[in-house]
């Protein structure tokens, strides 16, 4: 009786019939959602901090403890000392400080093997491998995130639980909205004075108006990995094109075509490039990638091994406290020849946001202040069914 | 009222969890085995195959994982080579016809491979006497099937319908390109040939 009466309450005398409707759905809807949000925000939150969690468990590989280094090995000199070891060089990481080491890629042909070490960032002298794999245990927390492990089941369950999680947190502000000044200072504080259950109550809401637009974007971004059709939504608002979908067919035909013809060019150009081994001086390489890209950051050099005819350059900005990670990639033929270079600038509002997609979904984007204040946001994210519930149960 | 909810929240947890063991990625030698209609000798000796590579390839996935390098690409090239072996000795215990179901599961289920297989690209060479011109022109297109599907993928990432759907689309330009460079006999032989892997593009029915 207790429990249906705590779930459908009479509406109140001053009450409006929207906010009333507002509030039984909120309630509603956040039972129902909730285990789920909390799951996902808190494995979220784990998530973020893959990448340094992995780094400090490898403390001693991945970061350079020798204060003195202030110039950088160079790519040939690397290139060179791995070919003395019979190992073919794939790619070079250099990172943007001398605080960590340079990451080698490489392969062993004749034996069919492939390998990353660290080697020190001026000498050159190989520090070692990552000896602490977290690859399993991230692996089951993104799957936890993305599906509760339920597969095709649990990926319909938490997107259906994120889109009343986006529901939640508008409505919430229906409900927040102040009628009065003195409201309003009261919506926008916590009264600590007070007992618990009223603690609860203003953390509640106050924190789940603060981070109401962060919740929302982060909701939004998890939606559009999950769900074509807000894909769609937001690659056309963005100026780009939707989706492909059975009703939007004869639209889209046109530029997957395009697509099609052009990578087909371009695979015809490449027949015609015969697979030679040129001596390129990958030194003379990275001083034109620093020309052409004048600021601080991380450099990954691809070489043209295997099925690869040409040389890539990536290069991330640094610079700064706060920055935006987006790729600059630089392309030279097998000789060295400059071939062309994709500025991230220059791609299309659609295709940027494409290109950025997962990283504004973890926080990535702004580097490690991004990820940390990410983790606070999935925190609250995680509070606030926490809370909606106590204050449910206390009316029980 | 809280006795409820931490029954909830119990459930929830130990329902995700007991999943983990269904959703063990790689091939289904269970399916397999029921296709191939074993005596029971033949059982015996599958089951030992079957788990001995099992093992094998959890140790193999380890041995990746540890080393730092263990992305999809990589986890897949060794499954492949893992899987080519596993039908090797399977080979050993089964008759002519089990070899070709064996032969033919494994080649649809082989993982990271989202194109016909080599063998099927091989067999339209010979089968349609290419010659030097057209098999450029052949292998130029297919490659440019492949790059163009990978291209999209940030379009259907997650969604096998949509992934379907991109495939198809994209195959379709791959059969016009091919329309231009094979002769009407050949474009005939070769839609029939591709027959045999009708299943390819279908991500849904993985």
């Amino acid at each position: 009786m207790k429990l249906s009466r705590s779930l459908l309450r009479k509406k109140r005398k001053n009450e409006s019939l929207l906010k009333y409707f507002v509030s039984l759905s909120h309630l509603w809807l956040g039972l129902l959602s909730s285990v789920v949000l909390i799951v996902v925000c808190l494995t979220g939150a784990v998530f973020a901090f893959k990448n340094q969690i992995t780094e400090l468990l490898n403390y001693d590989v991945v970061f350079n403890k020798d204060k003195s280094a202030n110039e950088w090995v160079t790519p040939d000199d690397i290139n060179i000392e791995f070919t003395r070891k019979g190992l073919e060089v794939r790619a070079i990481d250099y990172p943007a400080e001398f605080n960590r080491n340079v990451l080698v890629s490489y392969q062993n042909s004749t034996l069919d093997q492939k390998g990353s070490v660290y080697i020190h960032p001026s000498n050159g002298e190989v520090i070692g491998k990552q000896y602490v794999s977290t690859a399993h245990f991230f692996q089951t927390i993104k799957a936890l995130h993305k599906n509760l492990l339920l597969g095709e089941v649990g990926k319909q369950i938490v997107g259906v639980s994120v889109i009343i999680f986006v529901f939640l947190l508008l409505s919430g502000i229906v409900l927040w909205f102040p009628k009065n000044k003195k409201q309003l200072k009261a919506s926008l504080n916590v009264k600590w004075s007070a007992k618990l259950p009223r603690i609860i109550y203003d953390l509640h809401k106050v924190i789940g108006f603060y981070f109401l637009f962060p919740l929302v974007f982060v909701s939004i971004t998890g939606l559009y990995v999950a769900y074509p059709w807000v894909k769609s939504a937001v690659l056309v608002s963005l100026g780009g094109q939707p989706v492909l979908n059975e009703s939007n067919k004869e639209e889209v035909q046109g530029e997957l075509s395009e697509k099609f013809a052009s990578f087909l060019e371009e695979s015809l150009e490449m027949n015609k490039v015969e697979k030679v081994n040129f001596d390129v001086s990958l030194d003379n390489l990275l001083k034109d990638v620093n020309q052409r890209l004048p600021y601080k950051g991380s450099t990954t050099i691809s070489l043209a091994v295997n099925d690869k005819t040409e040389i890539e350059v990536t290069k991330i900005n640094q610079e700064g406290w706060i920055n935006i990670i987006a790729p600059d990639k630089v392309i030279y033929n097998q000789k060295g020849e400059f071939k062309k270079a994709i500025l991230f600038e220059d791609f299309t509002l659609a295709d940027q946001f494409k290109a950025v997609s997962l990283p504004l979904h973890t926080g990535k984007i702004l580097g490690l202040p991004g990820v940390i204040f990410y983790f606070i946001v999935t925190l609250v994210g995680c509070a606030l069914p926490i809370t909606g519930i106590l204050i449910w149960v206390r009316k029980l | 009222m809280k006795k409820i909810l931490i029954i909830l929240a119990t459930i929830t947890v130990l329902f995700s969890c007991s999943e983990e063991k269904v959703k063990k990625s790689g091939m289904d030698f269970e399916k397999l085995k029921l296709e191939l209609n074993l005596s029971v000798e033949q059982t015996l000796k599958y089951d030992e195959i079957i788990k001995f590579f099992d093992e094998d390839r959890a140790s193999l996935l380890a041995d990746l994982e540890a080393s730092g390098n263990d992305s999809k690409k990589e986890r897949n090239k060794l499954l492949r080579v893992s899987y080519q072996y596993q039908e090797h000795v399977l080979e050993n215990i089964l008759n002519e016809e089990q070899k070709v179901i064996t032969h033919e599961f494994i080649k649809r289920y082989m993982p990271g491979v989202v194109d016909y297989s080599d063998e099927l690209k091989a067999e339209v060479i010979e089968t349609l006497s290419l010659d030097s011109a057209q098999v450029d022109q052949y292998l130029a297109i297919n490659n440019a099937f492949v790059k163009s599907f990978h291209d999209a993928h940030d379009k259907f990432h997650g969604n096998r319908q949509t992934a379907s759907m991109y495939w198809n689309q994209f195959n379709e330009s791959r059969k016009y390109a091919l329309k231009k460079v094979f002769s009407e006999e050949q474009y005939a032989q070769y839609i029939e040939l591709t027959m045999k892997e009708s299943y390819r593009g279908q991500f849904t029915s993985k």
